[in-house]
């Protein structure tokens, strides 16, 4: 690992991705005022127009981002070095990792496009929002920095706080937007605050820095507030991941964000948090005091979340809900791989896996939700699925798989994932712990096949109404990218797991 | 790759899914008429006895004189120290099953063509049959306990999925259900065994695991038990042993063929299946032995008594396999593992064949599957009553047909094994008498006597098509000779070799033998001219009193005593029901719906109107406290985390 | 560990008895109204002595959180040309080219809020 101060090549997919943003804004900006349109209601046809090819700059702009990630993520795959005075690292592994984020992002865009246009929203100010966002997350994965990590943090916030809200004449939209808004200025205190005890105690803001002194840390009151600090971290970070009791905005977000929206930040906010998290906890490597704090911490903390998320989500009639309260459980499973604190590359590589792999399944349960919404109503509650397979049996496979996943069976990705979380609990020789998960992951699974049931063994209360026929094709080609992945991690994860073990060597 | 023929065995009914499960797609998306239905029965059919005759390839040729042959086709996963290589074995042990499996597999496919045709999703069902195959394979050939565990889900999947087959009726949706939740809770059981193995071991290759438990074992005495007893309660619930065993009558809701090959023929074996697999472990545990042999046995005479009273043919063939599983856990407990699969096999053999004579008999009874309302089919359908007569006499035990050869050393181990008991070869007796008796009583409710069902059933009486009844015919010739590769050297004199003992002793004694107490061979003869005894008085009885049936049946709502209590399985279901299943249920609606998360309400909102006032009297109560309380749910978390950072300093 | 910190949990101590001491002898000694009702003005704020004109709870135009909401945006980012002004000159061409492409991006923003009409008052 060397220090660079800059070089492109190492940073050709961020440029990228700014040089998109930047195109397109400028192509908005030049175009006819959007309200002009908004305020035409007897024809929308105008918007429509507008929402399409936006939708098609967008998707195309973030392929050949994808695209450009991809090559130079493997040209420079060999080298890992850290640029810009401390505040990224570059190359090796963590490419892969960028591509799953930008990844989520295509496939949120894919199901966009339909979204947009069924709900008449002004979409380049959706898509341009959304691509900030991946930019911070990028950003955050990469951080080396506290500063760096606070300011992507945000970056990846704010514009999905304003995402959440952008159905205007919507009040749930609005309430979850504020008490997102809220509550994640809330967090952000917490997480601003840890950083500055830890500066205070440390003298630096350097993360391997700061890891470094805290593992030769003499055993004062400063190792005192050091801890203090990293707990007040943890906090912040523990919001974004949603662990019980830092969740509580969670289901009512979801619930109230567009359904895309939804999907992105359960799986991409999750992954890039979780990369944080990482990066911070896993390689705190003193003699004991803490070790066992923070073990304890994560213990707590994660298997509280596996048992509420798991417990609360068996009564919910609403499948969005469902799934808010089914990815703070899949938050709980990621943190219990870290409550062992053995620091392993294993551990960081489990919940890596687990991370990309949540992407895959989440992203195509939301997918198929995206797929049934109608102009008048919404598909969201289990009433809405009742009897779905008769008449689009195709949407209610994926939605069997993206379950079957989520509750971990094989051959799918999800499975795979769980027995990568566990083998880490059993190395670390947290039985009870372990037990305990496994339960609450088989209480999980009546409310994942109580979706199959329902959607095969029901007969549906009143006749299903037709879909809206806007732009199916792009989220079927989204449906059958993510169960693809869904399938293939779960058969084949060991290249996955490779570049999972190959980005957590950055760490350590 | 290496033998990679195994590969393609494994494959090729997977192949032969997908292929349909287009068509079957194809058909749900035309929502027309039923297309590719003799196709796809054909490509299904032809996968599985490809593979069979590969596997007989592989069996006889390839594996000629060696121990095992292996392929690994990749590795799947690395987590932690955990190596999970991809890797399919045929050793004796699952070369046996290999064949039994494929065989029945592909003549029950043949059947299914008949029975099935001109059902509106024909092809979901050979889907499904194909898959189910695969999953069996996977089981069968895994060398590690993970690809065994993805073929121990598989099967169940597709248990569920043909259980429920005809979703449309509540009831049938209902038992797949069963099923699969029950299986669930038995797969809990193997997770657990496998973690803890796991954690000890730190390998999940079977040669590993039973290599460990035989030579080096570090385990307690108690943990080691305790591994093995989780890996039972796994094998309690695909196998259908108490208290495990509810879901598999209800299983027969499903297609016949289906009760044939699933639910009596291959996956409900693969329990005992496994605990031969890590006889190793079994060997090293000798309480878990203990439970294995008693729930065995238990199991074998309380599912016996309860067929007494069946009167649905299938519901008394299912509960026979539950009797007959459990005698096969009766062997394996005792330690005669060689012996629990030559039953598994003699087992495969009589009860597919009994399974589809009697989906002949309800083929040809208009669907009718009450016995009281058969009789004297004899004369009607004389290849079904044959070959299901044949079949009788093979699981009652009479000589010289294969149920005899099994049951009778099953018997006799269990008298004589050290692991072995006399109480639960005394129960073991009595339960054969009982499966003597009831068989009987079967195939004279239904083949003799006079015809008391309406008249218009008796004018569509008819023998079924001849893919019906050639696999009845191929498996009624294989319950009579089946035994004969294992006839034991006691009764040939030494004349004939025992060829099933020799092929699978070697395997299955790796990891430590069993001592058997000396008795003299008067002892063994006269054990086992008492079996014949037993099995004759069964069908005596039977023939006493249901030969020429002269009365009617009573109603089963008029039974009393001990009647009523068999009639009702003991009421085990209700039990479950009321002191399992409703507080469980009472458990999540009372606390985590009222009280964990009264956000509930929330998504109520959208939801009857009545409710609506309500909801929005305390939405507006919860709406100026929600976002406080949210933050000082953060506020408690931060304080818990300094409290525990204060005391670990 | 924590004693260094005792004199800060002294001072904080302190600090909160005077406080409460005050408040305390205030409620207890000072006189009592019965019926706060009978005067309004005492719950009006204190203003200079002179009567509200008018309630500070008002409804503010959406437009004047718009133009603040750009105006801290530009705002800030417009204080960091001051240091590089500073030192642009040790800097050299790459500082310069790296403010040019800042402040494109400013411009880019600027634009698309002008063509939005997020300034225009109407």
């Amino acid at each position: 690992m060397n220090e660079i101060f800059f070089d492109p090549n190492f940073m050709m997919g961020e440029i990228s991705l700014v040089a998109l943003i930047v195109i397109l804004t400028i192509i908005e900006a030049f175009r006819r005022p959007i309200f002009v349109l908004l305020n035409t209601p007897s024809n929308s046809t105008g918007l429509d127009r507008r929402n399409k090819q936006a939708s098609w700059f967008a998707g195309i702009g973030l392929i050949i981002v994808a695209v450009i990630f991809y090559v130079f993520g493997k040209a420079t795959a060999g080298e890992h070095i850290i640029l810009l005075n401390n505040s990224l690292t570059a190359g090796g592994g963590m490419y892969i990792g960028k591509l799953a984020l930008i990844g989520a992002a295509i496939l949120a865009v894919l199901m966009s496009a339909r979204y947009t246009l069924t709900q008449s929203i002004p979409a380049m100010d959706y898509y341009l929002l959304l691509l900030f966002s991946l930019l911070g997350a990028v950003t955050l994965i990469a951080a080396e920095n506290f500063l760096i990590i606070f300011l992507a943090l945000e970056m990846m916030s704010i514009p999905i706080y304003a995402l959440v809200g952008l159905k205007k004449f919507s009040t749930r939209a609005g309430e979850s937007a504020i008490k997102y808004l809220l509550l994640g200025g809330f967090s952000s205190g917490f997480l601003l605050l840890g950083i500055s005890f830890l500066y205070g105690t440390t003298g630096s803001l350097i993360v391997k820095d700061v890891i470094q002194s805290l593992n030769f840390i003499v055993f004062d009151a400063s190792a005192f507030l050091s801890a203090i600090g990293l707990i007040f971290v943890f906090i912040g970070l523990a919001f974004k991941v949603s662990l019980v009791p830092f969740h509580a905005w969670t289901p009512d977000v979801y619930e109230g964000a567009g359904t895309p929206i939804t999907a992105f930040m359960s799986v991409a906010v999750k992954l890039a948090a979780f990369a944080v998290i990482l990066k911070i906890f896993a390689s705190i490597d003193t003699f004991g005091e803490f070790d066992s704090v923070f073990s304890l911490i994560f213990m707590f903390f994660s298997l509280l979340t596996v048992i509420y998320g798991n417990s609360v989500a068996l009564v919910q009639q609403n499948v969005k809900r469902m799934l808010a309260y089914s990815s703070i459980a899949h938050a709980g499973y990621m943190g219990l791989a870290l409550a062992p604190m053995h620091h392993k590359i294993h551990t960081v590589q489990a919940v890596l896996f687990y991370g990309i792999g949540y992407i895959a399944m989440n992203m195509l349960a939301f997918g198929v939700l995206v797929y049934l919404t109608r102009k008048e109503k919404y598909c969201e509650t289990l009433n809405d699925l009742k009897g779905i397979a008769r008449k689009y049996p195709g949407a209610a496979a994926m939605m069997a798989i993206a379950m079957f996943s989520l509750a971990g069976l094989p051959p799918a990705v999800g499975f795979v994932g769980k027995v990568q979380i566990f083998i880490q609990l059993l190395e670390g020789h947290m039985y009870i712990t372990a037990v305990i998960a496994l339960l609450f992951s088989l209480v999980a699974l009546y409310f994942y096949i109580n979706v199959i049931v329902v959607m095969y063994m029901r007969e549906p209360e009143t006749e299903i109404t037709n879909i809206d026929k806007h732009s199916v094709g792009p989220v079927w080609i989204s449906l059958s990218l993510a169960a693809l992945f869904v399938l293939v991690l779960g058969i084949l994860p060991s290249p996955l797991l490779k570049w999972a073990l190959k980005w957590a060597e950055m760490l350590f | 790759m290496e033998n990679s023929l195994i590969l393609i065995i494994v494959l090729l009914p997977l192949a032969g899914a997908l292929l349909n499960g287009i068509v079957a797609a194809a058909n749900a998306y035309r929502k027309k008429e039923i297309w590719g239905e003799k196709i796809s029965g054909i490509l299904a059919f032809s996968t599985v006895a490809l593979s069979f005759i590969l596997s007989m390839y592989a069996v006889f040729v390839k594996m000629a004189g060696a121990e095992a042959i292996a392929c690994t086709p990749y590795q799947w996963m690395t987590a932690g120290g955990l190596n999970v290589n991809i890797t399919f074995m045929i050793d004796h042990l699952s070369a046996v099953m290999l064949l039994v499996v494929t065989g029945v597999s592909a003549v029950i496919h043949f059947y299914s063509i008949g029975y099935i045709h001109g059902d509106k999703s024909s092809v979901r069902y050979f889907t499904y049959l194909n898959l189910f195959v695969f999953a069996m394979l996977l089981l069968i050939l895994g060398d590690s306990m993970p690809v065994m565990f993805v073929g121990w889900e598989g099967v169940g999947l597709c248990s569920y999925l043909l259980i429920g087959f005809w979703y449309k009726e509540d009831e049938k949706a209902a038992a797949g259900k069963k099923a699969f939740i029950v299986n669930r809770i038995g797969d809990f059981g193997f997770l657990l065994g496998m973690f803890l193995i796991f954690a000890n071991v730190g390998s999940l290759a079977i040669a590993d695991v039973n290599e460990y438990f035989h030579q080096h074992n570090s385990m307690t005495f108690f943990w080691t038990n305790v591994a093995a007893i989780c890996l039972f309660i796994g094998a309690t619930g695909k196998s259908a042993q108490i208290p495990l065993y509810v879901w598999l009558p209800d299983a027969m809701a499903g297609p016949t063929p289906v009760s044939a090959l699933i639910h009596a023929a291959t996956m409900v074996t693969a329990g005992v299946y496994m605990v031969c697999r890590f006889h190793g472990v079994y060997l090293a545990a000798p309480v878990a032995m203990q439970v294995v042999l008693w729930v065995g046995g238990l199991t074998a005479l309380f599912s016996a008594t309860i067929a007494l009273y069946q009167n649905d043919i299938k519901k008394v063939l299912a509960y026979s396999t539950v009797s007959q599983l459990g005698f096969m856990f009766m062997a394996a407990g005792a330690g005669a593992f060689v012996i629990a699969i030559f039953h598994l096999m003699t087992h495969a053999f009589f009860k597919a064949c009994l399974f589809l004579g009697s989906g002949s008999v309800i083929h040809a009874m208009g669907g009718e599957q009450d016995i009281r309302y058969m009789g004297g089919l004899k004369k009607f359908m004389p290849a079904t009553f044959l070959t299901f007569t044949l079949a009788t006499l093979a699981i009652a035990g009479f000589p010289p047909f294969a149920g005899f050869f099994s049951k009778d050393e099953i018997l006799w181990n269990v008298f004589a094994s050290g692991h072995g008991n006399k109480i639960v070869w005394l129960i073991g007796m009595v339960a054969a008498l009982c499966t003597a008796f009831y068989m009987f009583r079967l195939v004279y409710l239904t083949f003799f006597g006079s015809f008391r069902g309406s008249r218009q059933q008796e004018h569509h009486l008819h023998e079924s098509p001849k893919t019906m009844t050639v696999p009845l015919m191929i498996l009624a010739a294989l319950s009579v000779v089946g035994g004969w590769i294992g006839i034991p050297k006691l009764l040939s004199f030494g004349a004939i070799p025992n060829y099933f003992h020799d092929y699978l002793e070697p395997t299955l004694s790796k990891y430590g033998h069993v001592h058997i107490d000396h008795y003299s061979h008067a002892t063994e003869y006269a054990l086992m001219a008492l079996s014949v005894a037993i099995a004759f008085a069964g069908w005596l009885l039977a023939r006493m009193l249901f030969r020429e049936l002269k009365y009617r049946l009573p109603d089963p709502a008029t039974y009393t005593g001990i009647s009523r209590l068999l009639w009702n399985k003991y009421f085990i279901d209700e039990i479950y029901m009321k002191f399992i299943v409703n507080p469980i249920k009472y458990l999540s609606t009372n606390i985590f719906l009222n009280i964990a998360d009264k956000k509930i309400i929330d998504g109520a909102a959208n939801g009857s109107a009545s409710g609506w006032k309500w909801v929005a009297v305390l939405l507006s109560f919860f709406q100026s406290g929600n976002i406080q309380a949210y933050g000082f749910y953060m506020l408690f978390g931060a304080t818990i985390a300094f409290i525990f950072a204060l005391f670990l300093f | 560990m924590t004693e260094q910190y005792l004199p800060v949990l002294l001072m904080i101590l302190i600090a909160a008895l005077t406080a409460g001491l005050i408040l305390a002898l205030n409620a207890l000694l000072g006189p009592k109204q019965k019926h706060r009702k009978d005067f309004p003005s005492k719950r009006t704020p204190f203003e200079c002595g002179s009567d509200l004109l008018q309630d500070n709870n008002r409804r503010v135009s959406i437009r004047f959180y718009l133009i603040a909401l750009l105006f801290v945006l530009f705002d800030l980012e417009a204080i960091l040309l001051y240091p590089w002004a500073i030192t642009g000159r040790s800097l050299g061409t790459i500082g310069y080219i790296e403010i040019l492409i800042f402040l494109f991006f400013l411009m880019v923003a600027f634009v698309f809020a002008y063509r939005r009409k997020a300034l225009d008052w109407r």
